[in-house]
Order: C-alpha cells, then sequence, then structure tokens
C-alpha cells in the first residue's frame, strides 16, 4: 500500500450521496436505489433557472459522474453502467450542452492556426480578477472557501482529462500522457497534485476528504467540474477536452503565483503554498506542451476537430469568468457565503461521513 | 533519438522547453535542482523565477518565434539597384537643400526620404523613427548657428551621416532595395554594416566635444541605436 502524505493508506474513494437539492438529485437518489430522503419536500423544477447555474441540475450531474470517479455508499458499483442511469444522465447532458452551446456560440476564428488561436483568447481573456483579490485583500473566510470551491475538481486533479488518452493517437496522445504524467507525481505518490492540494487544505484547517464538501457546492461550481467530466468521456467531444486542457494550463501558472501569495499573507507557510508554488512550475512547462504539441497538433491532425477544440477552451474561460464573478459579487456584499451555507457548520457536518 | 538527447525546443512567445538528462548549474558550480522533465526555462527574461519559467511571458506579452529569426541580410533578394544619396531633410526643407552636399538627386525624384519611407515601417520601430525625427529636427537647429568652431562642424557633419544611414536603416524592410543589398558585406562581429557606421560614429563623437548642445545631441543618437538594439537590428 502506498502511504501518501495525507498519513493513511491509499483506500480509494468513497463519498456519501449529498443532501437533496431538488427534482434532479431526488430522482437520481431513487434510481440509484438508496432510501428516500426524509428530509425533503418534493418541489416543481424551478422554471427558467440557467441550467449552468442551477444547484440540483448540477449536483445531480456532478453525481452521475462520479460514478466513474469513485464510489457511492450504498450503491452498487455496476450502476456505474446502469443503462437507466445513463440515460437520466444523458437528459441532464442534454440540458447542460444546450445551455453551453448558447453561452459560446460556434465563431469564425482568426486563424487557422490553433495554437495561436489559443494564446489569443486567452490573452483576450477579460475575467474578473479573482487570483488579484486574493492575493491581496481577501480575509481567512474568502481564502478557504476558494479552497473548497476548488476541491470540487482539485482532490482529483486530472482525472477528467485523462479520459482523452485512449481517445486520441500519435504526438496529441504522446503530449497529453506526458503532461499528465507530471500531474500524477511522475512516479512519486507524495507529489501527486492531488495529493498536494489535500495537503493544502489540512494545512489550512479544511477536511481534506474527498467528498467532504459536496454540499457546499453550488451549481456554478459544479458546472467547472462537470465540463471536464462531459468533455473527458465523449469521444466525440474530444477535441473539447484537449482545447479545455491548453487552456486550462495556459491560465494557470499566474493566478496561482497569486494564490499562493494570498496564502502567505494569511499568514500560512509552505505547507499551504506548496500547491500553488508546484503549479506555478508545473504548469508553465505544461502550457506550451498543451498548447502546441497537444492542441495544435491535433488540430493539424484532424481540422475537423479545430471547432471542438475551441469550444472547449471558450466554454472554460466563459464558466471560470461566471463562477469567478460569483465569488467575487458573493463577497461584495458584506459576509455572503459563496458556497451554498457558510463553512463554519464544517466540523460537525464532517462526522456524518 | 537517443534517449541520452537533450532536447530544447523554444515555444512561439514562450519558455524553452529542455528534455533529456541536463545539468543546470550557476556560475559559482552548484547545481541547480530540475524537479520535472522537461524543465521550461526562461526565454523572456522576466521569471521571478529564473532559470525557470514562470508563466510572467504572458504578462508582458513577449514575442518571439519558434523557429531561428531571419536577418535581414538572409532575406530573399530583391532586384539590385544602386545605392541612392539622399539628402535626410524632406522637400520642404530649401535651407537643407542648399547647404547639403548629398542632395544631388533630391530635387528631380519624387521617392521619400528616407525618414518618410521609415513613417511606412512596422509599428512597433515607431519609437525610434520619432526620435530620428526629434534628433533631425534638432541637428537642423544646431546647423544654422553659425557659430560653431570647426571641431564642432566636424561633429555635426558626423552626425549627419550618422542620422542618414540609421534612416536608411529604418528604411529597410524584408526584400527591399538599398544599402543591404548593394553592401552584400558579411556582418562584422556579428552587427550589420549600417550598424558598425552607427557604432563608429559614436565612438569618435562622444565625450570628445564638449559643448552641451552637442552633447545632448549626441546622448539623443544613442537613445536611437539603444531603440535599435533593442528591436534586434543589431
Amino acid at each position: 500500500m502506498v502511504m501518501t502524505a495525507l498519513g493513511t493508506p491509499d483506500a480509494g474513494r468513497q463519498i456519501a450521496f449529498p443532501t437533496v437539492r431538488g427534482p434532479w438529485t431526488e430522482a437520481l437518489l431513487e434510481l440509484l436505489g438508496l432510501p428516500s430522503s426524509k428530509s425533503f419536500k418534493s418541489a416543481e423544477p424551478s422554471a427558467g433557472r440557467d441550467a449552468l447555474e442551477d444547484d440540483d441540475l448540477q449536483m445531480a450531474l456532478y453525481l452521475c459522474y462520479e460514478l466513474h470517479y469513485s464510489s457511492l455508499e450504498g450503491v452498487d458499483d455496476r450502476m456505474e453502467w446502469s443503462p437507466v442511469v445513463l440515460m437520466f444522465r444523458a437528459a441532464l447532458e442534454r440540458e447542460f450542452e444546450a445551455a453551453l452551446r448558447n453561452l459560446v456560440p460556434t465563431y469564425e476564428p482568426q486563424t487557422p492556426n490553433i495554437g495561436q488561436e489559443l494564446q489569443r483568447l486567452v490573452r483576450e481573456d477579460d475575467g474578473p480578477p479573482l487570483s488579484r483579490y486574493v492575493e491581496t485583500q481577501a480575509n481567512l473566510d474568502e481564502l478557504l472557501e476558494h479552497v473548497v470551491h476548488r476541491s470540487a475538481y482539485q482532490l482529483k486533479e486530472a482525472d477528467p482529462h485523462s479520459w482523452a488518452i485512449p481517445r486520441l493517437t500519435g504526438g496529441p496522445k504522446a503530449a497529453l500522457v506526458e503532461i499528465q504524467a507530471d500531474e500524477y507525481g511522475g512516479g512519486r505518490a507524495e507529489r501527486i497534485h492531488a495529493v498536494l492540494f489535500a495537503n493544502t487544505m489540512r494545512a489550512l484547517g479544511l477536511n481534506p476528504r474527498y467528498g467532504a464538501y459536496l454540499d457546499w457546492l453550488p451549481g456554478v461550481t459544479l458546472a467547472t467540474v462537470n465540463l471536464m467530466s462531459w468533455f473527458g468521456l465523449h469521444r466525440r467531444l474530444r477535441g473539447s477536452i484537449v482545447g479545455h486542457l491548453a487552456v486550462f494550463e495556459m491560465t494557470s501558472s499566474i493566478p496561482n503565483r497569486r494564490y499562493g501569495n494570498g496564502v502567505r499573507r494569511l499568514g500560512f507557510g509552505a505547507a499551504a503554498a506548496a500547491f500553488y508554488d508546484e503549479h506555478v512550475e508545473a504548469d508553465a512547462v505544461h502550457e506550451s506542451i498543451a498548447a502546441w504539441d497537444l492542441a495544435h497538433a491535433l488540430a493539424v491532425a484532424e481540422p475537423d476537430l479545430s471547432p471542438d477544440i475551441l469550444f472547449g477552451a471558450r466554454a472554460l474561460l466563459a464558466l471560470e469568468t461566471r463562477w469567478a464573478e460569483h465569488l467575487l459579487d458573493s463577497w461584495g456584499r458584506q459576509g455572503q457565503t459563496s458556497l451554498t451555507r457558510p463553512l463554519d457548520r464544517a466540523t460537525s457536518h464532517a462526522d456524518q461521513y | 533519438m537517443r534517449r541520452d538527447t537533450v532536447l530544447i525546443i523554444p515555444y512561439q512567445d514562450g519558455p524553452y522547453l529542455v528534455r533529456g538528462p541536463v545539468v543546470v548549474r550557476d556560475q559559482e558550480g552548484r547545481d541547480i535542482e530540475l524537479t520535472r522533465n522537461p524543465v521550461a526555462l526562461c526565454r523572456c527574461g522576466k521569471s521571478r523565477i529564473r532559470p525557470f519559467c514562470d508563466g510572467t511571458h504572458r504578462l508582458i506579452r513577449f514575442t518571439a518565434p519558434s523557429p531561428r529569426e531571419t536577418h535581414w541580410f538572409d532575406e530573399p533578394k530583391a532586384p539590385a539597384e544602386p545605392p541612392r544619396r539622399r539628402s535626410i531633410a524632406s522637400t520642404e526643407r530649401p535651407h537643407r537643400r542648399a547647404s547639403s552636399a548629398a542632395s544631388s538627386n533630391s530635387e528631380s525624384r519624387v521617392e521619400p526620404s528616407p525618414l518618410e519611407a521609415a513613417a511606412a515601417i512596422p509599428t512597433k520601430l515607431e519609437p525610434v523613427r520619432k526620435q530620428l525625427v526629434r534628433v533631425e529636427e534638432r541637428l537642423v537647429a544646431l546647423l544654422e548657428n553659425g557659430s560653431w568652431a570647426a571641431r564642432e562642424r566636424v561633429a555635426l557633419r558626423s552626425a549627419e551621416r550618422l542620422i542618414e544611414a540609421t534612416s536608411l536603416l529604418l528604411a529597410l524592410r524584408p526584400g527591399s532595395a538599398g544599402l543591404a543589398q548593394s553592401s552584400r558585406n558579411e556582418p562584422i562581429g556579428g552587427q550589420t554594416p549600417c550598424c558598425c557606421l552607427i557604432r563608429g560614429a559614436l565612438e569618435a563623437l562622444f565625450p570628445a566635444y564638449g559643448a552641451d548642445d552637442i552633447s545632448e545631441l549626441i546622448g539623443e543618437v544613442r537613445v536611437v541605436l539603444e531603440l535599435l538594439e533593442a528591436e534586434r537590428w543589431s
């Protein structure tokens, strides 16, 4: 068994089905054969609610994808490929895709050179200054909330992109594997990026256990992770997961430097900042490989995928912008949490899992 | 490629990616630990974790191609034209035309002066062009001052040649005819003939002449050279 820096043997992931949020999560609960939630009263689906921010829809989709990443307490592992669950998920994905295509319509790129177009998209992206805020102004509560939001992805960092490995060939495949090998510690378990993030959570006094904060995560956050899982798990969208990874890496180093500075400003030491410091250097390497050897090379090999690559890139930028805006808007209003509920209930809640 | 080959790839607008068994060592002999392979080494010069890349190149809008940069003398050859001696003044300066020894063919030609030609150059050489205009105006004003001693006059004439050479250099674009094509000289010590001319003139002028005006003029010409160097024309 591998002793990770968490101090426990690597026993694999398991989460508990979180609190039901609405008709979608209620339906999924029943589909999975779990006892129905006594505390939840069935509600009408909220009409006109933006699918990309719907807490209920996004959680249901997140849980459907979780069947591929981890086990669910009380749920047979075979449910991962249950046709009924897959049909349910397809219904959710239809809503998700429609909303995304509406948010990010196809466009004519300025150049067929996809590497260059990706650089332009990143250069001209005018997102809200979240990393700058965390670097210079965020208080401890806000920093902790930020980390809890990111834990939805970072505790399984790189896994959504790994789905694309068997769906690629040649140069792009080699490039993706090269990046992922680094994400997974280059052969050393204690350097797995997800482990580094768990260490950061622990150093900040947060519960590093996978899935501990599910109930706290709003739809706008879950959507950013669902985007990756949706792209990664569908071969037809392999262009999009590639474009997503390229822009993800290209927009990582500078913000992570700022987050690390914010962590230090709030009085934490190297243990808490290690995850961010590692990413400044790692993603400076990854962004070149991802933009050129992966995304650009894939567009050259399969030009028909170019629109998908750009869709993946732009969808990421669009959802990240919405997420960052949500955080800054919430914090801007005195004392308002950006999570579904404030964090100070964390300690008592964690005991349930 | 063998596993023990070190492969370095410069990325467009980005760092050097170095793959393979490589040692990075500071000049005091201490090895700099490499925690990953490939490793990204800073190319823009502004990383805060040099020699490693930290993404700062994106903040400063660093641009650099991936392939080897072509020098002006690598450009495909345009049909050769004889070098033209031009007045550095435009046709709107009659007093300059009268006093200049180099105005033999400026009167009857409609071709632009070097500075006007330089006005069509890419935007990133714009600071150089503006600086040249400033210097030329100052030079004109100084030359109109009749009280200069012979030695100072020599300095001003040298500065005039300098401006002329710089203007011609600026007016050169890939494939264009002119001083570059006709000289066909190999660069001396890695520098183009034009820049050697400029450097030589500067070395002669500075700091021999004490008159404040000329010193200032020389200072401004030095700025021109620095701007040109920054654009990698040397």
